[in-house]
């Protein structure tokens, strides 16, 4: 069920209104079925999936809590890591990694006879999966205790709001609210119900309005001259912050209106003067979890130098290929890991601004484009496509795709709005400006401004989030 | 409780105003087009009153000089072609306009797409354009309903009928030109090879058939003479059973002769009346309208 549909129009007040209807005690089991319910309805099936995680990373965090040595407590987190990443493995890289061996064999001309499985890749495999691994490394840390009630659990990973595409929760944070009573609260209805509008308005006005060019670019470079790909490039820039960052304002604002509080997941990252800043302000629930599971495992800053920047670049190459199975991705992991090592070899890191400068918005722009450069891999089809999109946005400027004014036009009016409301937010916080007044009344008539944008200018059958794929 | 709840209820009360109010002017303004040639589609709901209505696609739109039928026979004629629609919007069309001004002759200027399994591009996604008539035409409303299960909940917003479309309101309410109602043919020539058109394995699709039964059955109900044409394509046919086996129905379910015109070497063998392997020019409308214009009369003299 996406977010954007009719049926979730649906779904999500009914679960609200009989959430709250429902006594405390019965609320939990309430939720679990609304969320597998939910779940399945994209592939009914991969339901064991979600549930065979769930239930091998509880069985796992039990046994590694009552495991009386340290290596009992390994074995059990050992087993729940590798059936888990083997699950994700099999389904989301297997066919990545045959199709790799098989065409380096063929160089050399040899034969690989492994056929490739074309298994589908289940909706949120990669984010459920991370999200309850990261549980059993928590119990094995013992910064957690193990949670006792399976149901509460399953609900953890399955919970319908930030299930396909995060934002990916710490046991710490959410399973404890579960076992919370949550009373209807009309400010968290008001301030949810604002996120969503507003996570509505950055995928349907601007996301899928943006990505019309983009498809038509990138999916056809061969055809298009520099200038479009460049204009396309600016645009995917944006068309993947508004439909990531949207999905999570609407995972986000669904959660806070049933009284649950999801961690934020974006924070205006184009605003960053540096990648470091950059990755503390994009996916920050997956940066975070990469940051506390593989790069502080792997030493972190805690060792010397160089041994240091390779723990970052294999951190972002990692991160790279949870992305996508496609070398594309891994490159786009690799230059981010490079820009990071980089930055902090020549101190751009520690580069501290107390107020806005010219060398800040110097800085906002170069890190922009080094941004915008890996954007390219992210985006293109193959490697090959990207370096040649690459190449011809330096090398083949024209006059720019004619691909329909509306695009153009409705594009640069939902930007607009983006920029007016992300530089209030990241310059004045402070002041309540409009959209986040304290009045009612300025309140609900700027969100009721912003859905009347999106009937008027949202494009309806966008279809569904880029972040879905992963 | 209510005064905790203001914020919802004050955006509930401003999202139903605006939207009202909005749409209300916005469907002035689609009504209120000052140029025929930049929306003919709110001409056809308001003005229409011709005897002689064409529908199609492009083909249609190109292919049939209107103001050569009426010169030669005598009938007001309007062009109602449009790119890119099959038969649902014809049907939808042709629906309003008996119910407003019901014509004397229709042509309907058949193509593969108005029978066959296509992609959703060719089937319903681009009956959007009928979106600001639904509010009005009860067929065009029946017609968006076929996009998807949600548009019934999406009209219930003024707004939304004119979703991305309204920097084109303005632009066609302050063009002053004239109305004009002349046809505009295509000046390209081709000097390309013929196209290969294959049958695809692509399917009879059951309800777009029901859909063009309905024209034809719409039609004769309503004592209107129907001729239906397949207009030249500058191609060669691999196997077209399919065409043949639809023309073959219609004419066995309701005795219409379909005059096909895919093949007509008179067209297949001078690329200098077509714009492309899909259109003819100004040229080629003007030969082949000649052609239609013979079938009108003869019916008429009989």
């Amino acid at each position: 069920m996406l977010f954007n549909s009719f049926a979730f129009l649906i779904f999500f007040p009914t679960v609200v209104l009989l959430y709250f209807l429902l006594p405390h005690r019965f609320r939990w089991f309430f939720l679990l079925v609304a969320s597998y319910y939910f779940y399945m309805n994209w592939k009914p099936v991969y339901a064991i999936l979600i549930f065979a995680s769930t239930l091998i990373t509880w069985g796992c965090g039990y046994l590694v809590e009552q495991a009386e040595t340290k290596h009992k407590k390994r074995v059990f987190l050992t087993l729940s890591l590798l059936i888990n990443f083997g699950i994700l493995f099999l389904y989301k890289y297997f066919d990545f990694l045959n199709e790799s061996v098989y065409h380096l064999l063929e160089l050399g001309g040899l034969r690989w006879p492994v056929p490739n499985l074309d298994l589908l890749l289940p909706v949120g495999i990669s984010f459920y999966t991370f999200q309850a691994v990261g549980y059993t490394i928590d119990v094995y840390r013992g910064d957690l205790k193990a949670e006792k009630h399976f149901g509460i659990y399953a609900l953890f990973v399955s919970f319908f709001p930030q299930l396909v595409a995060g934002p990916i929760e710490r046991a710490k944070n959410l399973l404890p609210q579960f076992w919370r009573k949550h009373t209807f609260d009309p400010a968290r209805l008001e301030s949810g119900l604002k996120q969503m509008i507003w996570g509505f308005f950055m995928k349907v006005v601007v996301a899928d309005r943006l990505a019309l060019l983009v498809n038509a670019a990138y999916n056809n470079s061969e055809a298009h001259n520099g200038t479009t790909l460049l204009i396309a490039t600016v645009f995917f820039a944006f068309q993947i912050y508004c439909d990531f960052a949207g999905y999570s304002n609407i995972a986000i604002g669904a959660a806070r209106i049933m009284g649950f509080d999801l961690m934020t997941n974006f924070r205006r990252p184009y605003f960053s003067t540096n990648i470091g800043e950059f990755w503390h302000r994009w996916h920050i629930s997956l940066s975070t979890w990469f940051r506390d599971y593989v790069y502080i495992p792997l030493g972190g800053n805690r060792v010397g130098v160089s041994r240091n920047y390779f723990n970052i670049f294999v951190t972002f190459v990692v991160s790279g290929i949870w992305h996508g199975a496609n070398w594309t991705f891994v490159i786009w992991g690799g230059l981010h890991g490079l820009y990071n090592t980089s930055q902090k070899f020549l101190g751009i890191d520690k580069i501290r601004f107390k107020r806005f400068t010219a060398l800040k918005a110097t800085l906002i722009m170069v890190n922009f484009i080094l941004v915008l450069l890996a954007w390219v891999f992210f985006r293109a089809n193959t490697t090959a496509d990207a370096f040649t999109i690459l190449g011809k946005i330096f090398t083949n400027p024209g006059i720019p795709f004619k691909e329909s004014i509306t695009t153009y036009l409705y594009g640069i009016i939902g930007l607009g709005i983006l920029m007016i409301k992300e530089t209030s937010e990241e310059f004045f916080p402070d002041s309540n400006f409009f959209f986040e007044s304290k009045k009612p009344l300025v309140a609900a008539f700027a969100s009721s401004l912003i859905i009347i944008i999106i009937l008027s200018i949202g494009v309806f059958d966008g279809g569904q989030f880029i972040y879905f794929q992963f | 409780m209510i005064s905790r709840l203001k914020y919802f209820v004050y955006l509930i009360l401003f999202v139903v105003i605006l939207d009202v109010i909005l749409g209300k002017f916005l469907q002035y303004t689609y009504n209120s087009e000052r140029n025929i040639e930049n929306d003919r589609l709110p001409y056809f709901y308001n003005k229409l009153n011709h005897e002689v209505l064409i529908f199609g696609s492009s083909r249609a739109l190109y292919h049939y000089d209107s103001e050569l039928i009426q010169e030669k026979t005598g009938l007001t004629c309007f062009n109602a072609g449009f790119n890119g629609q099959n038969i649902y919007f014809h049907l939808a069309l042709l629906q309003s306009a008996i119910k407003k001004h019901p014509p004397k002759k229709v042509i309907l200027d058949l193509m593969y797409i108005d029978f066959l399994q296509t992609s959703s591009e060719w089937d319903t996604d681009n009956l959007r354009i009928l979106l600001p008539q639904s509010q009005i035409s009860e067929s065009a409303y029946e017609a968006i309903l076929k996009r998807s299960k949600t548009e019934k909940i999406k009209l219930l917003s003024s707004i939304y009928p004119y979703n991305s479309i309204i920097h084109q309101l303005f632009i066609n309410y302050f063009d002053l030109n004239d109305n004009d109602l002349k046809f505009k043919g295509l000046d390209k020539i081709w000097s390309g090879d013929k196209a290969e058109i294959y049958e695809v394995n692509l399917e009879i699709d059951s309800q777009k058939m029901d859909a063009l039964f309905t024209f034809i059955e719409t039609c004769i109900s309503n004592d209107i003479e129907l001729y239906i044409f397949i207009s030249p394509h500058y191609a060669i046919h691999y196997n077209n059973s399919v065409y043949r086996k639809t023309i073959k129905l219609i004419n066995e379910n309701y005795g219409l002769f379909v005059l096909n015109h895919e093949n007509d070497s008179l067209f297949t063998a001078d690329a200098s009346l077509f714009a492309d392997p899909n259109h003819l020019n100004s040229d080629g409308a003007r030969v082949f309208t000649e052609i239609i214009i013979e079938e009108l009369i003869k019916d008429e003299s009989k």
